[in-house]
């Protein structure tokens, strides 16, 4: 998709004026932070669980490529195809080749955010290949020519009468000529519309939520089902996955997989995972008879021994961006690519370039929320704070801030002449105080425009602290 | 003249780490504190050459200066016993301290030491200290807003509410959401101040929603930025620091409200 | 290809110790890893005995929005699914090759039984299962030359026999079932489904609602053994 994430802010205002998007973002704070305490809650080795996992991916990434080789080893024992993409041009050249090896017409999709960061389905349009997805909430968002704002509920900006109209729009050639407002009836129509491409599609796409080493398999975790039939019916199974998902074993999955589901929607497991290794057996009745493994890496070997190798160990739960409270407020769009929230925060700027999603690592107040549900206990903020540091150290913080920062260290290294800017600063605020409270700043109406400055008390603590001390002593030297 | 002091026991030495927006807003919450320190059986300094912990230079990423007035504060601290600020942001700051000298093992040496002695005021007075001597009454109801670094750096939860206890008449309503951020966020407020509202609109309707007449926090950062927002709201909410309450200190007006 | 390949393990390489000795260390510990797929936490409530694994696997499926139902014997539980079918009027079941359910005297019930994939516009399916996982009430089920995945998939109904024998506590248990099946059909199956509930989305406002591509219903009979 295309990148508007150097213009955040003005993306954030639009956001912060469109009532039907903020009528849909209350419907996530109030679901997911709730239903994930209680999953928490149920299980009392949750935070044992996180520690294992956060050890668990360090290790895995500082064995990574043995761990991948060994994945490549094994999925190719079992009939499987493993290819190799450096970037998104190779991955998207991988798989197009592939649907042309078969004279494919219409592939179906299950969810992947991969597909969205390589840009996938314009790719195979513009090469005569058409895309399905079958994720409800992707179904509906190519019907409105729109994307993700969400990692895992694509379609969480949405509101009933959006899927209404979607609907009525494109599925009168299906049969469905009423206008309904009723959920359940839509994901009805959906199904029905959908079992018409599963069938007819000649390739299924899917992702991976990890790779499995020791048998080559990878695993999708979904709760629609979409991703089986994607994987099942056509002839040709793609898994479109990056490096960084390999797990050992299929013990070291459940670990992993023990953390996704109750982090993600707070269920306490996803009603299909499922593992695919190879193709269908010589005596299978179903089952793809080919199964590619495309293996993106696409910068994340870059961040591999960098400060920001932590975040490969991310599971893409959503969990950081359900429990943000800036997400909350702007929703996922208004971050301006693929990845919203503090995980595409700290994974935007190294795969677009931190000049252009210089905003995303800013906007946020550090409120380490993030960090204190991420199940692979990213520290979020840090990393966030290093992109900031990689920015100020490229001149890309904005002059004002520079100045700002400049002035005022200017005084914070001086401890006298900063008495003197606290005094200053401290009488004059008080000089345009009303009522206890100043109504407009200059040079802060950033602050004034929404809420009143409180007026400070009268004289800074030092200097009143200073001549309490001297009349302590005047008074000691009297007795 | 030193002969006065011979006879009082050796009182452990804490220093006051004042916190530039207490020094110049509030000054008040500082002379809370040093009561309230005093009251636990501390002597209390207040090193002259203290100026900012050095956040605003760290979360904009800049490192030199952050580690210059890193090391002016370990020179003004490290000869304490104990060093106590009204905030949980900026001792957080002083905790983040040992990694800024990764490639520095003398300073961050002593960095790691001043940042064990390092401890938030309510913390230190529930957790060090074991203050059972809160001597305040306050008539009414409060609600307490867990300001975010003090939470989840430093585990600030329940010592406030604990010594909130002990005050005679207060009633603790606690709010939805209590540890969701108030959008202050440093510079985050002006950098993305709409984004900022939004964030302390959702706080000021929860405060409200709790029906308590008293906001109360541990971070003036936080309060100065929910009281202004509760005062343009015209929300009828009094905001203060926790110190002042359990000092017995809210005789001067509450933030943002008129001096008599 | 093969460019991508040898790039992307090069820059993996060169970020950690290739040294003769670290290289070998490492080699070492990931070989290990991989035979020894030892278990990293299993929790409490995947473990218990068999009446509690029962139980437990009961409420978590349950909970998880599947029909569970005990039955004494096998012969019983097929008659309990051909009652239930005729009580919706489904006339038709889709099964997986099994000698016992074909003998069932389906045809007095006016049900036609039939052995195949599944295919668009089936009603119900009855299949059997390789575990179920107490832990979350999970079924683990696997694809096998007579037994096709879309079984799993295409009806509106699934019907799963369970054994109580095949009720195990934890993933880790059931992994352990697989290597033993593995071992004897030489590898691998093609497809593992661990189905946990009737299929499900909530992309439509956050609000739930059942039956999106998958089963609207997964039924659990569990046939009780000594």
């Amino acid at each position: 998709m295309e990148i508007h994430s150097p213009e955040f802010k003005a993306n954030a205002r639009i956001a912060l004026h469109d009532a039907s998007l903020q009528k849909a973002l209350g419907n996530l704070r109030d679901g997911f932070p709730r239903k994930r305490a209680i999953a928490v809650s149920r299980l009392p080795e949750f935070e044992q669980l996180r520690d294992q996992a956060r050890d668990l991916k360090n290790h895995i990434l500082s064995h990574l490529d043995l761990y991948l080789e060994t994945f490549e080893r094994n999925c190719t024992a079992n009939g499987g195809q493993v290819h190799w993409a450096a970037d998104a041009e190779q991955a998207r050249q991988q798989i197009l080749d592939i649907c042309r090896s078969v004279g494919a017409k219409t592939v179906t999709k299950g969810k992947s955010m991969i597909s969205e960061e390589i840009n996938l389905n314009d790719y195979l349009e513009q090469h005569g290949v058409q895309p399905v997805e079958t994720d409800l909430g992707e179904y509906i968002l190519q019907l409105r020519h729109d994307h993700p704002s969400h990692i895992i509920a694509p379609a969480i900006h949405l509101n009933l009468e959006d899927v209404s109209d979607a609907f009525h729009e494109h599925h009168p050639k299906y049969g469905f000529t009423e206008r309904t407002e009723d959920a359940a009836e839509l994901m009805a129509e959906a199904r029905t519309v959908m079992r018409k491409h599963f069938v007819a599609a000649d390739v299924g796409i899917t992702g991976a939520n990890f790779l499995v080493a020791e048998t080559g398999s990878s695993i999708i975790v979904t709760n629609e089902g979409n991703g089986d039939l994607t994987q099942t019916l056509p002839k040709v199974h793609i898994v479109i996955t990056s490096i960084e998902k390999v797990v050992p074993t299929l013990e070291d999955m459940s670990l992993f997989l023990r953390l996704l589901a109750r982090s993600a929607t707070g269920q306490e497991f996803s009603v299909y995972n499922t593992l695919s290794t190879g193709p269908r057996r010589s005596t299978d009745q179903d089952g793809p008879e080919q199964y590619h493994v495309i293996l993106l890496d696409n910068g994340r070997s870059d961040m591999l021994g960098s400060e920001f190798q932590d975040m490969l160990r991310c599971i893409r739960c959503s969990a950081c961006m359900n429990h943000c409270p800036v997400y909350g407020s702007v929703g996922g769009h208004a971050y301006g690519w693929v990845y919203p929230g503090p995980m595409g925060s700290v994974l935007t700027p190294q795969l677009i370039g931190v000049d252009q999603a210089g905003h995303l690592p800013n906007a946020s107040t550090f409120c380490g929320k993030c960090e204190s549900v991420c199940p692979v206990r990213i520290p979020l903020p840090k990393l966030m704070r290093h992109w900031r540091e990689r920015e100020f150290e490229r001149h890309l913080t904005p002059s004002t801030v520079r100045q700002g920062l400049w002035g005022w260290a200017a005084f914070a290294k001086r401890p006298t002449l900063y008495r003197w800017m606290s005094r200053s600063a401290n009488f004059l605020l008080r000089r345009l105080a009303r009522n206890g409270r100043i109504s407009k700043l200059p040079l802060a109406t950033g602050w004034t425009d929404w809420r009143d400055m409180p007026a400070p008390q009268q004289g800074t603590f030092m200097d009143q602290w200073k001549k309490r001390q001297q009349s302590e002593q005047q008074q000691g030297g009297l007795l | 003249m030193p002969a006065v002091h011979t006879y009082t026991p050796a009182r452990p030495k804490v220093a006051l780490f004042v916190t530039c927006l207490v020094d110049m807003f509030r000054p008040g919450v500082g002379f809370a504190a040093v009561k309230l320190l005093e009251q636990a059986g501390y002597s209390v300094e207040v090193p002259p050459t203290q100026t900012c912990c050095g956040q605003p230079a760290f979360n904009s990423g800049d490192r030199l200066t952050t580690k210059d007035i890193a090391r002016q504060v370990i020179d003004a601290f490290e000869d304490y016993p104990y060093v106590v600020g009204p905030s949980g942001s900026c001792i957080g700051m002083l905790h983040h301290y040992p990694e800024l000298f990764a490639d520095e093992p003398a300073w961050q040496q002593r960095a790691e030491k001043l940042a064990t002695r390092a401890w938030e005021l309510t913390s230190f007075l529930q957790d060090v200290a074991q203050f059972q001597g809160i001597d305040a009454q306050f008539d009414g109801t409060v609600t307490y807003h867990d300001s975010c670094s003090g939470l989840r750096e430093l585990g600030v939860k329940q010592q406030p509410r604990t010594l909130l206890g002990q005050v005679k008449g207060l009633e603790l309503k606690e709010m939805e959401e209590s540890e969701t951020c108030c959008g202050f966020g440093g510079t985050f407020c002006v950098k993305y101040p709409d984004i900022s509202n939004r964030m302390v609109s959702n706080k000021t309707r929860f405060i409200k929603d709790s029906g308590a007449n008293t906001l109360l926090g541990g971070d003036l950062g936080c309060l100065l930025n929910m009281a202004g927002k509760l005062k343009r709201e015209g929300i009828d909410v009094q905001v203060r620091h926790v110190a002042e309450v359990l000092a017995d200190a809210c005789h001067q007006p509450a933030i943002g409200d008129a001096e008599v | 290809m093969n460019s991508g390949r040898e790039q992307i393990l090069a820059k993996l390489r060169a970020k950690r110790d290739t040294s003769d000795a670290a290289e070998q260390a490492a080699r070492q510990r990931v070989a290990e890893r991989i035979q020894h797929h030892a278990p990293v936490l299993i929790p409490a409530r995947g473990l218990g005995d068999k009446a509690e694994l029962l139980a437990r696997f009961q409420q978590m499926a349950t909970e998880a929005i599947a029909d569970v139902s005990l039955h004494e014997t096998e012969t019983a539980a097929l008659a309990a699914i051909a009652d239930q079918l005729q009580q919706q009027g489904i006339t038709s079941l889709v099964t997986t090759a099994d000698a016992q359910w074909q003998q069932h005297d389906w045809a007095s019930q006016g049900i036609q039984c039939q052995v195949r994939p599944a295919q668009v516009g089936d009603h119900a399916s009855l299949t059997p299962c390789l575990a179920g996982i107490a832990e979350t009430g999970t079924l683990m089920i696997t694809s096998a030359p007579h037994h096709p995945t879309t079984l799993h998939f295409l009806p509106d109904w699934h019907l799963v026999m369970l054994r109580s024998s095949q009720i195990v506590g934890s993933y880790e248990d059931a992994w352990t079932r697989l290597r033993q099946q593995n071992q004897q059909t030489g590898g691998m199956p093609r497809t593992v489904n661990m189905i946990t509930g009737a299929s499900r989305s909530a992309d439509i406002e956050q609000r739930l609602q059942m039956g999106a591509h998958g089963p609207k219903r997964l039924i659990i009979f569990i046939v009780m053994e000594n």
